[in-house]
């Protein structure tokens, strides 16, 4: 409608002003392995925190692709996976996991270089092994960067000389795997680590303009394997390359490698810190009006527990259901679900102004009850003046925040709205599929139609299933059969993909409930997962103030029938966690499980997480239990990196969700851990303290 | 429309969705059908049809930004909110904007008290004017600028076809260590009301530019 006012010409003479100074970003080089480098050789540096890096590097015979991430201001860890023709002789390929680890030693001064200590595929397969101590220095304002470094392992094949550190020992002179040939799989080779020959690398960077740099390096990896039996020529230890950054901070690399090769890299950096819009593109929220009298608001007490009353018409437009309240004398109590939402404390801002909007001038107080499944989590009590006085205060956000009070909520204190249950949800959606590093095909997926729906008879109480058809794809055209000497509770993957069409993913009644002051419980009984079936219970302690919680975990799971219907296999276990929880701050979530597995096997997994608070996840997991490294066969344990891009992340709008994964170098039996769905302390912790303060910042928006 | 939803996140939303929750399919809804078509809000036909006070406004970063603000209300301390017929409010004390909402990069609040004094009084300072936006990581940070208000000439500004202001143009050159801009503001002669402005609200969002149209 407003496209059809006429726009005088001087309302556009204000377009002109002044032109902002474009930022140049200044691009990192990245080397192949798609860690801080110049081509092969690592430098002294490391990436802007948290961020995430994507890349991959081709030359002749060999692909690699990496996930990089800058885990803490100092710690970077990278995932790759590379495929390497002939790597082993003859026509064979060699398909290879691998991880590196960098610290940050010391950071870059006036005088004194940045220094990285960093081990190169250190739980893979040894193929690229090494490690390495780098130092970086910058001149010329940044443009020119020169490194310098000593290496060990691959790192010390060319030029390589007695290992300085066999000073302090001669245990340090001898490194018994062969150089890039791979050792045992998936094991930490520490006694490996820093021994046998040293050699120097070093190298320089010169950017050339803001899009073009040059880079050039002196490598002490000899490609001996490669050599051997790859038919590669390692005719110089020179390698340079030119890179092209582009506007989004990626780069395209082109580089000559040891005089034989030429290879292609690209590099694109995630900044999980920047989403797409930042303070989100979802509608303003209401403004606070002026008190008004009961009279004037025509408000009628005995309607508000109600769905005609205007509160809750309000609050339903702001996608905010009221499920209760209670007037007592000037305090409002009331409770409420978030649809909408990501920030909790978004939720609590516009339900707020709502209240302040719908109900009479002697309201004082509003007590906000938020809720998880039909659990109350929180109860979040804010004053009406302050809200009165902090819409457009300068320090509005941390001012209301310190004036909330928040508590735990083992009882609501509202009274419910008539008819808000049962409630009957349904969508149907596209999925997408896909399963990692097969070697026959390094990427398969299946894509289909999903239909979800839900009943919920009373709060807490959820029946919901999901079931899936797959539409096209390839996941059923594997053909690897499991190898595993463990029971097979998770690698007959393949069976369940081949021997299904129409599949229930999951079909299930989960109650949830709270058992009393900080304490959440769930039972959840039905078809849990894509290959288990059974009954799982779980409670959990979790003040909504502190950061450590505590749960347990006990299930009786019977695997599946492949066809992902309504049969089951013979095979059958008690299986529970005892969990730890810990939220160290500055977005850093640790997890200690310990407990039985799928497989019978006896252990503990440990998680590290690092959140961001607009809700971009990045983490990494490790599964250690009594099965050997041997019985659980490629990759020695269960290990793995798993991300979480939420929507409005990308989008702005305000929705809930996110796209996750779980990336594992190789899905074995051991370790395996039952997938059931709602897991308390994620179903919890968003409403609760902790990370309502992290997204406080969203409360006024 | 003001906003702009990617493309790239609606497909991999995976919400091309039928779903008997109408949060599913906002996003969507939102993306093809755009804020033209989209039911005006209802603050803003409200305010309207009680002829409440109103700005057009344009921003500056897209070709065919415009829409309007209406007053909707004032609270006690003077700071008034104004909304449009598509979801976007501003928050602001005598034409001085002192909040955005739903631009995708706004100004949570402001402080240019010490500007509003000098363009009140007619006078040029320097003055201190303090914005706070909220990061990509929900944050808030206060940002305060040294600015230079700062007279330019006498300038005509017909508001409608029966009546042109007489008005004194003021820029309003603001810095800090990072960030630069310069605001424009064209003062009405004797009522010393801000008839027309175009103000800086975020990096990203860019400048908007506002007329009084009744």
């Amino acid at each position: 409608m407003h496209k059809s006012f006429g726009l005088s010409t001087s309302l556009l003479i204000l377009s002109m002003g002044a032109a902002q100074a474009q930022d140049v970003e200044l691009r990192f080089p990245v080397s192949e392995f798609g860690t801080p480098g110049l081509i092969d050789m690592p430098t002294g540096e490391v990436f802007e925190d948290g961020t995430l890096l994507l890349s991959s590097a081709f030359h002749s015979g060999v692909q690699k692709y990496n996930l990089s991430f800058q885990l803490t201001p100092r710690i970077f860890g990278t995932f790759r996976y590379a495929i390497v023709d002939s790597f082993d002789g003859g026509d064979d390929t060699r398909y290879d996991r691998s991880f590196d680890f960098g610290y940050l030693l010391a950071e870059e001064t006036g005088l004194r270089p940045s220094m990285v200590v960093g081990l190169r595929d250190f739980g893979g397969t040894g193929v690229y092994g090494s490690e390495y101590v780098a130092a970086t220095k910058h001149f010329m304002e940044d443009r020119l960067s020169v490194t310098g470094g000593i290496g060990w392992g691959r790192l010390g094949s060319y030029g390589g000389f007695q290992n300085p550190l066999s000073f302090f020992s001669d245990a340090f002179d001898n490194r018994s795997e062969n150089l890039g040939a791979g050792g045992d799989t998936g094991q930490l080779d520490i006694d490996q680590w820093f021994h046998g020959d040293a050699a120097l690398f070093g190298g320089f960077t010169y950017q050339i303009s803001p899009r073009l740099s040059v880079a050039l390096e002196y490598s002490s990896d000899a490609y001996i394997t490669e050599v051997a039996n790859a038919g590669f020529e390692h005719k110089t230890p020179i390698n340079a390359a030119l890179s092209y950054g582009l506007k989004n901070g990626g780069a395209l690399t082109a580089y000559a490698l040891h005089g034989s090769e030429i290879g292609f890299m690209a590099s694109l950096p995630i900044h999980p810190q920047r989403p797409q819009y930042s303070s989100g593109i979802e509608d303003a929220p209401p403004a606070l009006l002026p008190r008004r009298t009961a009279a004037a608001l025509s408000w009628d007490e005995a309607s508000i527990q109600t769905r005609n009353s205007r509160t809750y018409a309000a609050l339903e437009a702001e996608g905010i259901a009221l499920e209760g309240i209670s007037v007592a004398g000037t305090t409002a109590t009331v409770r409420f679900a978030n649809d909408r939402y990501p920030a909790t404390a978004q939720a609590l801002g516009r339900t707020a102004r709502v209240l302040a909007n719908t109900l009479p001038a002697e309201i004082m107080t509003f007590r906000l009850e938020a809720t998880a499944n039909g659990m109350t989590t929180s109860r979040t009590t804010l004053r009406r003046s302050d809200l009165e006085e902090l819409e457009y205060d300068l320090d509005g956000t941390w001012r209301s925040y310190a004036r909330a009070r928040i508590e735990d909520a083992p009882r609501t204190e509202t009274q419910a709205i008539a008819g808000i249950y049962p409630k009957f949800d349904w969508r149907l959606t596209p999925y997408l599929d896909p399963a990692l590093f097969d070697p026959d095909d390094p990427v398969r997926a299946d894509l289909g139609l999903q239909a979800e729906a839900s009943f919920t008879p009373m709060r807490g109480l959820i029946f919901s299933g999901t079931v899936r058809q797959p539409v096209v794809g390839n996941l059923d055209q594997s053909t690897r059969p499991s190898n595993s000497v463990l029971p097979h509770v998770r690698t007959d993957s393949v069976s369940y993909a081949t021997q299904s069409d129409l599949e229930i993913k999951h079909l299930t009644a989960e109650y949830f409930f709270r058992p009393g002051t900080n304490l959440f419980g769930r039972v959840t009984a039905g078809y849990l997962e894509t290959m288990y079936g059974g009954v799982s219970g779980e409670v959990l302690w979790k003040p909504v103030n502190g950061p450590l919680a505590l749960g347990a975990e006990l299930n009786y799971a019977k695997k599946r029938e492949f066809d992902q219907l309504f049969g089951f296999q013979d095979y059958d276990i008690v299986t529970g966690h005892a969990s730890a929880y810990y939220d160290f701050g500055g977005g850093y979530l640790g997890q200690v499980d310990v407990g039985r597995y799928l497989a019978g096997d006896y252990g503990a997994t440990f998680s590290l997480d690092r959140e961001f608070d607009n809700g971009f996840r990045v983490g990494a997991f490790f599964t250690l239990t009594d099965v050997s490294f041997d019985d659980f066969g490629e990759g020695s344990f269960d290990k793995g990196i798993r991300f979480t891009v939420p929507i409005d992340w990308l989008s702005g709008a305000a929705t809930q969700g996110g796209y996750g994964t779980t990336i594992r170098p190789v899905l074995r039996d051991g370790g395996a851990r039952l997938d059931v769905r709602n897991r308390l302390y994620e179903v919890v912790r968003g409403s609760q303290t902790n990370e309502l303060e992290d997204r406080w910042g969203k409360f006024w928006r | 429309m003001f906003r702009r939803i990617p493309l790239f996140a609606v497909l991999c939303a995976g919400l091309a969705a039928c779903s008997s929750n109408p949060e599913d399919s906002r996003l969507l809804k939102d993306y093809f059908q755009g804020a033209d078509e989209a039911e005006p809000n209802a603050a803003f036909v409200a305010a309207r049809d009680a002829n409440a006070p109103t700005y057009i406004g344009s921003l500056q970063t897209q070709d065919n930004a415009y829409t309007l603000f209406a007053r909707q209300t004032t609270n006690a301390k003077g700071e008034s909110t104004w909304v449009s017929p598509d979801n976007l409010s501003l928050g602001m004390t005598d034409g001085m904007i002192i909040a955005t909402r739903g631009f995708g990069d706004d100004q949570m609040a402001a402080d240019a008290r010490q500007t509003l004094a000098a363009l009140k009084a007619g006078q040029n300072r320097i003055t201190e004017h303090f914005v706070t936006r909220l990061d990509g990581d929900n944050q808030a940070h206060t940002l305060a600028f040294r600015c230079d208000v700062a007279f330019q000439k006498q300038d005509a500004v017909q508001l409608s076809e029966a009546y042109t202001a007489n008005t004194d143009l003021f820029f309003e050159t603001c810095r800090n260590g990072e960030t630069d801009f310069v605001n424009f503001f064209w003062v009405e002669r004797g009522s010393r009301q801000i008839v027309q402005s175009r103000q800086w609200i975020s990096d990203e969002t860019g400048a908007l530019a506002l007329r009084f149209v009744k």
